[in-house]
């Protein structure tokens, strides 16, 4: 009997307990259901619900999306907020998102799925990239006047490069090179520096080579350059003293090899010579380079000019020069910010002209960006004294005007497949661990890759 | 005989047939509702990727332009034949599961058993060895950055404590993959220890006191006995390390990003990096239907010798 009772018991609790296993299953499963449709019918509403902007066209908001973290991101900020002052009406929306490769992809992602911010930051040697696969929207010179812009304000390279087929596809902010930072002290100490305390010009690669010794013998490290984890510096490095050698990459939109054997082999075996005579400490990433520099144990450090505000708050010695022209004529690579405007399937002249405005405004904030080390494009700021007075920022002012950016191609440009597939070995070879024409053969192999791949964009 | 047989088959065969007629369709259809909540996610987020990536290997497929792109028919998997770029980061994909699989199998082991002998105080190291294992990857690989970071990193410290030069952890090409495989071995050790150590709470008490009685030693108690009795959870624990080495990635991607010189570069970084640097999602996908294929393989491969490894039993 007892018994009889227990297994009814358990029966029923067992079926009770199945008629809610169904009930939460079938639950379970509607749940499922609109989620997954949900994800295809709407991630418009989605997106906007995780990220808080998808780019919606409320009238009344701005969405910007940039990818400057650190000082830049900070610099961009206080920019930011000046315009958000004197447009209280306008709700920005700005999101940083992480740089390099992944921002592009996001950005195309965005801009192919129809709902692309209103505006972005992108780096002038991409264009070539969004350009073909008409993604950007052309700006004319007339609305750019309009909103108080003309061509003559903007440092003319810079300018000239943002057009593609003759349409001017980005509005640039800056020009960002690769520059030679030098601690005063150091450089002192082992009787590099003139009287006035500064680092004359070194003007032949003999000369850095003997520069570079005089440091060793006082016991410095005598450059610093990262390439751990980091294939865009050695990338810089190398084609910085390629072009001042006079040398071109790729021709015809990146559809033509054009790297030159021995021009190259002259670059790369001066690299090489620096790593296997202990002239260049090679083996630290990017904040391991800052750190050593920071530390006062280099005498120079190779680097975009983006890392100034790290050593001023550190209060140490140095100083920055434009990269010395080692290989004969003045060159350096660099980039440029710009900002852009994602094609939209439906243009909205209104929200043309709220992003043209806020652009105006964070150009006539550009003296807060060249805090940060970058030559602002806006020739109004930078021909004003206040910008020639910040020190050491405007000694590599003039890099600007002869400044090299990446060859066009839809594989080039920063954080590209092109540099990440050059400056693999380039990051070799500043270690020694790979001969000069061992490094030469592995980039021709990949650029003539690159250059047959089927063209994606 | 057979005469009173065959009505008692004919019986048990019609009442067998019964069973199934009077069970079968209720039975289904409560296993298929059963099924739905677990079907409908792995039919949208398994199969219809699986069988896009083959649609899409045969396309010229790109990240940033709609739909399909141009047919390519077989060349995606024509160039990848041919592509050394592809297959160098097949072999470190491979390499890096010969080189971690053991370490991660024989490890975990060795410190169950250790750890099982102990008395007081288990929790701790019980929670010791697992810890790592529950922090993210991000976490991980900036905490062994700083500890490889040349120069200034702890393990940089020691060595030159010692005065001995540091091995280039993060920038020497042949040493790369090995520097992840420490990492990885740190961080994800504790998973199958804790496995292991569910398999020695499993053996049961009496074979240790019937050992001892026969005159077994702690030593021979170990190698005849508990090892023994932990096959299967060593087939389990190895099956599971394989297919996790075969994923390697996150690790590689956040401390060397493939580097130094593409040298720690897996398959899946590849295929990341064609498709969502180059855009060539076409390409991509022909590779990850390679990379899909050969884990198939493997585990086919894995799971035939683990069937004639039981029969043999």
């Amino acid at each position: 009997m007892s018994a009889q009772q227990h297994r009814g018991a358990r029966l029923s609790t067992g079926s009770a307990a199945l008629l809610n296993r169904r009930a939460f299953l079938a639950g379970a499963a509607v749940l499922g259901a609109s989620l997954a449709t949900a994800g295809c019918a709407g991630t418009y509403d989605i997106g906007a619900g995780f990220s808080g902007n998808s780019g919606g066209d409320n009238r009344s908001t701005l969405v910007y999306w940039n990818l400057l973290s650190g000082g830049d991101g900070t610099h961009m900020e206080a920019m930011e907020a000046v315009y958000t002052k004197e447009h209280p009406e306008v709700d920005l929306q700005s999101t940083i998102l992480a740089w390099g490769a992944p921002y592009y992809t996001k950005l195309s992602l965005a801009i192919q799925s129809g709902s692309p911010p209103d505006v972005a930051i992108m780096h002038l040697s991409r264009i070539h990239q969004y350009g073909p696969p008409d993604m950007l929207t052309p700006i004319s010179l007339d609305l750019l006047a309009e909103h108080g812009m003309e061509p003559k304000d903007f440092t003319p390279l810079a300018f000239s490069k943002a057009h593609y087929n003759g349409q001017l596809l980005a509005i640039p902010l800056d020009t960002h090179p690769f520059v030679q930072y030098y601690n005063t002290k150091v450089c002192h100490k082992a009787g590099l520096l003139d009287s006035s305390g500064q680092l004359p010009a070194i003007t032949s690669a003999a000369a850095m080579l003997d520069a570079l010794r005089k440091l060793k013998k006082i016991g410095a490290t005598p450059v610093v350059c990262d390439q751990i984890n980091d294939p865009a510096t050695p990338w810089r490095l190398f084609y910085t003293l390629y072009s001042q050698a006079g040398g071109q990459v790729l021709a015809d939109n990146g559809n033509r090899v054009v790297l030159d054997e021995a021009l190259a082999l002259r670059v790369l075996t001066f690299i090489h010579q620096l790593a296997t005579e202990g002239l260049m400490n090679a083996d630290v990433d990017a904040g391991g380079g800052t750190a050593v520099f920071q530390a006062g144990d280099a005498g120079l450090y190779w680097e975009g000019e983006w890392n100034v505000t790290v050593f001023q708050a550190a209060n140490m010695s140095f100083s920055m020069q434009p990269f010395p022209a080692l290989f004969g004529r003045a060159a350096a690579q660099a980039d440029s910010h710009t900002f852009i405007l994602p094609k939209r399937q439906s243009a909205d002249p209104e929200k043309v002209s709220m992003v043209l405005t806020m652009v105006r405004t964070l150009l006539g904030q550009s003296l807060t960006w060249a805090e940060g080390g970058h030559i602002p494009a806006w020739l109004p700021v930078r021909d004003s004294a206040a910008y020639q007075k910040l020190k050491p920022q405007s000694n590599y002012e003039s890099v600007a005007n002869y400044a090299v950016y990446d060859p066009p191609a839809w594989y080039s440009g920063s954080g590209s497949d092109m540099e990440n597939y050059l400056g693999e070995p380039l990051g070799s070879l500043m270690l020694g661990s790979m001969s000069p024409q061992a490094t030469y053969d592995q980039m021709r192999g990949s650029l003539d890759t690159l250059s047959r791949e089927t063209v994606p964009v | 005989m057979s005469a009173s047989t065959a009505p008692a088959g004919a019986l048990r065969r019609a009442t067998t047939a019964e069973r199934t007629r009077t069970q079968r369709p209720g039975r289904n259809w409560g296993n298929f509702g059963l099924l739905v909540p677990f079907g409908v996610f792995y039919l949208l987020f398994l199969v219809g990727p699986l069988v896009y990536d083959v649609v899409l290997s045969f396309f010229n497929a790109s990240l940033v332009k709609g739909g399909l792109g141009s047919f390519a028919g077989l060349a995606n998997y024509r160039e990848l034949f041919g592509d050394h770029t592809f297959w160098s980061a097949m072999w470190h994909t491979i390499l890096f599961t010969l080189v971690s699989t053991p370490p991660l199998v024989l490890l975990p082991l060795f410190f169950a058993i250790v750890v099982n002998r102990i008395k007081r105080g288990q929790w701790f190291f019980r929670l010791a060895f697992f810890l790592p294992y529950i922090l993210p990857s991000a976490v991980i690989a900036l905490v062994w950055l700083f500890l490889y970071e040349p120069g200034y990193g702890l393990i940089d410290g020691f060595f030159n404590l010692i005065g001995v030069g540091a091995p280039g952890w993060l920038s020497d090409p042949n040493l790369s993959i090995y520097s992840i495989v420490i990492v990885t071995v740190w961080w994800t050790l504790g998973f199958n220890f804790v496995l292991y150590l569910a398999g020695l709470q499993e053996i049961p008490r009496d074979l240790y006191e019937a050992s001892a009685l026969d005159g077994a030693g702690r030593w021979k108690q170990t190698w005849r006995l508990t090892i023994p009795m932990l096959g299967r959870t060593t087939t389990l624990v190895t099956v599971l390390q394989i297919i996790a080495s075969l994923k390697i990635f996150d690790q590689v991607y956040l401390i060397l990003q493939g580097g130094p010189n593409y040298s720690s570069r897996p398959a899946i970084e590849w295929i990341y990096d064609t498709a969502f640097t180059s855009q060539r999602v076409g390409y991509a996908s022909a590779a990850s239907f390679i990379l899909f294929i050969v884990i198939l393989i493997v585990s086919f491969v894995w799971l035939a010798l683990i069937r004639r490894q039981e029969r043999g039993v």
